[in-house]
């Protein structure tokens, strides 16, 4: 029966019977009509094989992406209101506050990377959260990447005693990264554009694509409250004065360096 | 895969902002969203992906429906997503192209890295329904690995229903004079009888 079946298989009606509409509706629901002349069953099957481990590896990816996701959507208190409304920018002063950023950007990156903890803190987590989670394949095993990176404004070494307050957080280097790609790209329509996934992770951190302008601009600072003074940058010291006096109106080119900072001198 | 009634609990667990119902729509639903892109945009799959889990994510909350539902709303962004990829993908000419009509340039690097990365029979399949003129391989890959029906697949592709029906026949017909898809068939066939042990789909009056 074995051989004979087969060879029957063999030379059965392949290819002389056409798939009509309601066999190719069998095919799909895996249930043809007679046992598969056309040997699809195979291809099919092989089509929808059960996964394989590396096509759940992005699993905590997405996972974190959600999170982020139903946190921004869950995020209605009054106070985010009042930030979203600060933020919320003409586009016309959007432009005004790059070009001026891009001036700042010239100067060096750590003038630039210091200007943070001008985000809401929420916009501040997201934006860890989500390019943590998305620039960085995260271990197996390991914890989230922690917000380490050279800008982290201390608030407690401060002794200027600055009015920051203290859940303006830390900056993940990632956003500021991608905000100033974002910014380059922007001086120069047709020079390299940033990578989907760059744009993607900024539109995800900043709320969406549309807000990716006043994201970055929040993030990369306020120029037009920026001292002149190009004093602060020292690219090849990230840490140096941590930013503080930055955007305050003082006119000190050169913060006092905290004393705590261990990187400050 | 997830019976629909696990994932209603889920997909109801997820609205309401369980991240553990999220997984579990995750997991069932992501292989046959990553295998639908590779068809669509090919290396691209895996970031569109994503960006369909984050659209997805984002959008959640105001999802109201079951899973069948889910299915076809998820299938439909994971589209747009495509359609995006292709745009930007056509704008970068200094990157190796994954045009979705252009299987042969993409074929090779899919090829590698797929190989591995997914079983060899898998990836083969959908090499070959990537290789369909880009209605029939959509329709195939919604109405087989999706799971969609009709109506869902044409909602998806924004078509009507008799096209649909239409496009998958003919990309099937075209899948069954594939050389390579009788070869494999064969070869099941053989193995299944000698090995009383019958690979693909056995009928009734087989036995």
């Amino acid at each position: 029966m074995g051989l004979w079946g087969a060879l029957q298989g063999a030379m059965r009606t392949r290819r002389t019977r056409r798939i009509g509409l309601a066999e190719a509706d069998r095919l799909v629901a895996g249930k043809p009509s007679s046992p598969d002349p056309w040997g699809l069953g195979v291809l099919l099957d092989a089509a929808k094989a059960p996964p394989s481990v590396d096509e759940l590896a992005g699993e905590r990816a997405a996972v974190a992406g959600f999170l982020a996701a139903h946190r921004k959507a869950a995020a209605t208190t009054p106070s985010k209101r009042r930030n979203r409304a600060q933020l919320r920018l003409s586009a016309r002063a959007v432009a005004l506050k790059v070009a001026a950023a891009v001036t700042v950007l010239a100067m060096g990156g750590t003038a630039v990377a210091a200007q943070t903890g001008k985000l809401p803190a929420g916009a501040q987590q997201r934006a860890h959260d989500m390019l943590s989670s998305l620039g960085v394949p995260a271990p197996d095993d390991g914890p989230r990447p922690a917000p380490t990176g050279p800008v982290r404004p201390s608030t407690s070494a401060q002794p200027s005693a600055t009015p920051t307050p203290p859940t303006s957080a830390t900056t993940d280097p990632v956003a500021l990264t991608l905000c100033q790609q974002w910014d380059a790209a922007n001086r120069k329509p047709h020079g390299k554009a940033l990578t989907a996934e760059a744009k993607h992770a900024l539109a995800e951190a900043a709320g969406g694509p549309s807000k990716v302008a006043e994201f970055c601009v929040a993030l990369l600072g306020n120029p037009t409250a920026t001292p002149t003074g190009p004093a602060t940058a020292t690219p090849s010291q990230p840490g140096n004065g941590s930013g503080n006096g930055k955007g305050k109106g003082h006119d000190t080119t050169r913060p006092t360096p905290s004393p705590q900072d261990p990187r400050g001198k | 895969m997830v019976s629909d009634d696990d994932l209603a609990e889920a997909l109801k667990a997820a609205i309401a902002g369980d991240e553990a119902g999220f997984a579990v729509l995750w997991r069932s639903l992501q292989p046959a969203v990553l295998r639908y892109l590779r068809v669509v945009v090919g290396g691209a799959a895996e970031d569109v992906a994503s960006e369909t889990w984050l659209q997805a994510a984002r959008d959640l909350h105001r999802f109201e429906g079951g899973p069948p539902a889910f299915r076809g709303w998820l299938f439909r962004i994971a589209r747009h997503r495509a359609i995006d990829e292709r745009r930007r993908s056509a704008r970068r000419p200094e990157e190796p192209s994954a045009s979705f009509d252009d299987d042969t340039a993409r074929a090779p690097a899919r090829d590698a890295a797929s190989e591995v990365v997914e079983g060899s029979d898998t990836a083969w399949a959908l090499r070959l329904i990537a290789a369909l003129p880009p209605d029939q391989a959509e329709a195939v890959m919604l109405r087989v690995v999706a799971g969609l029906d009709v109506a869902a697949t044409a909602k998806v592709l924004g078509k009507r229903p008799g096209t649909v029906r239409v496009a998958t026949m003919r990309g099937l017909r075209r899948l069954a004079a594939n050389p390579q898809v009788q070869a494999r068939a064969d070869r099941a066939r053989w193995l299944g009888d000698i090995g009383g042990n019958p690979v693909g789909r056995a009928g009734p009056e087989r036995v």
